[in-house]
């Protein structure tokens, strides 16, 4: 069974996928870390290099929330059909 | 505690009557001093709208000349003072606005040397700085003293802001373990976003020090003013934030 889990992007994330909005399609098995990695390769370099070490460690600066909660990629939150995960790098001021 | 007097009474009428404020609340303003770290896009509004609720001491920090590019955001810096210190700006600013409060200008951004003393001085801080190196070193020492931290930030049409209470909700660090490795130092942005996130930022403190309401603890509040979409997140404390472990066993 394939779950569709909604995708949305803010600031500098948004500015490398080029969309807010989006959606995805995992398995039945795969979690918030599967989906990760997907939209790394479905976004290209400047979203991977956001999110992962050149040995594909998770760089730990970014928020990740699923249905608006925060959650952990150490975690690998589960997803059900039709959730919405949230991508956030920090912002500042000026 | 320094008591109302008739001339204030008479200013603050209109916040007086609102509910849980009062004129127990405004004493409290008027007893408080909040820092507000670089009068920026964000921390120009902060002030502003702080002097004009007569909030009694502000420390502002803020660094630098004013420059043509400040004048679209950073309100508290006019044309007539462009390549002077941004820190007269502001103060000259408010003090027309609101002649009776303190306003304490340091002509300097947070570092580590300043950042233990004017977080000090403070009862509640509010963070508008544009570098994540000043914003960690906030929240680090903010957690530090155990004083209330509004966070503010901005990026092109969207901003977010949370208010951080030390030992009851997570802080930036539990948000972001790490620094981002690449920000640009200028990004788009139009004065109307900062001010937006600002005024939430000055009603946060307000309720802080007042004592009404809910503050925005362990929800990040995310708009997008492009589309006019407003999220709340809620956010936790990390397990394993160096910052709130510090704070734990001090
Ligand atoms: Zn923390």
């Amino acid at each position: 069974m394939k779950k569709e889990i909604k995708l949305r992007f803010t600031a500098q994330i948004k500015t490398h996928t080029g969309v807010d909005v989006d959606t995805i399609s995992i398995d039945d098995d795969e979690h918030v870390q599967v989906v990760l990695q997907k939209i790394s390769k479905r976004y290209g370099p400047g979203i991977t290099s956001t999110l992962f070490n050149a040995d594909g460690s998770y760089r730990n600066f970014n928020l990740i929330a699923v249905n608006q909660i925060q959650v952990n990629y150490d975690d690998n939150t589960p997803l059900n059909q039709g959730d919405e995960l949230m991508l956030m790098s920090p912002i500042a001021g000026g | 505690m320094e008591k109302l007097t008739k001339e204030e009474l008479s200013i603050y009428e209109w916040q007086l009557d609102v509910p849980g404020h009062g004129k127990e609340g405004q004493e409290r303003l008027k007893n408080s001093t909040v820092l507000v770290s670089r009068c920026g896009g964000l921390g120009s509004v902060v002030a502003y709208e702080l002097a004009a609720a007569g909030v009694g001491t502000l420390v502002l920090a803020h660094a630098g000349n004013v420059k043509p590019s400040d004048l679209n955001r950073q309100l508290l810096m006019t044309h007539d003072w462009l390549g002077k210190p941004r820190i007269e700006s502001v103060e000259r600013r408010l003090r027309e606005l609101n002649p009776n409060i303190n306003i304490i200008g340091v002509p300097e951004n947070i570092n580590e040397d300043n950042v233990a003393n004017l977080v000090g001085m403070a009862d509640v801080v509010v963070d508008g700085a544009p570098l994540f190196e000043e914003r960690f070193l906030m929240n680090r020492e903010a957690v530090r003293q155990g004083k209330p931290l509004v966070d503010c930030a901005m990026y092109e049409l969207e901003a977010q802001i949370t208010t951080i209470v030390p030992g009851e909700t997570a802080c930036l660090s539990c948000l972001y373990p790490a620094q981002p490795a690449a920000w640009q130092r200028r990004f788009p942005v139009f004065g109307a976003v900062s001010g937006t996130v600002a005024c939430l930022g000055a009603m946060e403190a307000i309720k802080l020090i007042s004592g009404f309401g809910e503050a925005l603890k362990n929800r990040l509040l995310t708009m997008d003013l492009r589309t006019m979409t407003f999220n709340t997140i809620n956010i936790q404390t990390r397990k394993g934030c160096e910052i709130c472990q510090e704070q734990q066993v001090s």
